[in-house]
């Protein structure tokens, strides 16, 4: 069982957790697997360690990320990105803010306006799409 | 950190399907992590498959602490103290060997057998 602390208040954290349920919850059921079915694949113990994670308890363990990208149909990146914007908001923030306001990544000029910091902006997003 | 009680009443209005003797036995296990020093806060589900799952979380960290779950009639926990998993179809049983793997237990026993201070 994978753990790995976090500095967020506990309330933002289990916000996050929640988001990221749901979100994986909505990967799940639109690839038409069942928790045991997605367990296998991904190498969980127990199946009941998916409903766990979609109920918003603990994370996927970043050894089985490839492993659940594949099984979810997303591009393993895009998995570990939009994962990390739950389980590691300030990193994400550092790494991406910049392209999710709106600027390039070398200061183009499609600057708009800075929005809050991600870790204060709950969003929806769509899914990413597999390439 | 320090140990945030939660009162057995509060576990059994929020848990369906777990017994009362199966609540009973998780307070245990929740009074011997708060002596482990964790911040302790619990949750519980249903699969897809209805079978029912308990964990214990680290509120602090947000982390799980323990995976506890009835599968196929079997008992299983899960945490990553204990290198891998336990299982049973006793429950008390199942829980007395959890206990005994458990920081907290550990802890406490190890200094209850310290000679007394001088």
């Amino acid at each position: 069982m994978y753990t790995h602390p976090q500095r967020l208040s506990a309330r933002l954290t289990r916000k996050l957790r929640s988001q990221a349920g749901l979100w994986l919850r909505e990967l799940r059921e639109k690839r038409g697997l069942s928790q045991r079915e997605l367990a296998r694949k991904v190498g969980a113990q127990y199946y009941t360690f998916i409903s766990q994670l979609e109920q918003g308890r603990g994370r996927v363990p970043p050894d089985r990320y490839l492993l659940w990208a594949d099984a979810l149909g997303i591009a393993p990146r895009d998995f570990v990105r939009e994962l990390m914007s739950y389980y590691d908001p300030v990193t994400y923030d550092i790494m991406f803010g910049e392209l999710r306001r709106g600027k390039t990544p070398a200061g183009g000029a499609s600057r708009t306006p800075a929005q809050p910091a991600t870790i204060v902006k709950m969003r929806h997003r769509s899914l990413p799409e597999r390439n | 950190m320090s140990g945030s009680p939660v009162s057995l009443a509060d576990m059994r209005a929020r848990r369906q399907g777990w017994s009362a003797h199966e609540l009973e036995n998780f307070h245990r296990v929740l009074n011997t992590l708060s002596q482990a020093g964790l911040s302790v806060e619990t949750d519980s589900g249903a699969s897809d498959e209805g079978e029912l799952w308990f964990a214990f979380c680290d509120a602090d960290a947000g982390e799980v602490v323990a995976h506890f779950a009835r599968i196929g009639g079997k008992y299983v926990v899960c945490a990553p103290f204990l290198n891998g998993s336990l299982t049973g179809k006793v429950f008390p049983d199942l829980i007395e060997h959890f206990l005994d793997r458990c920081p907290g237990r550990r802890a406490a026993s190890f200094s209850s057998h310290l000679p007394p201070a001088a």
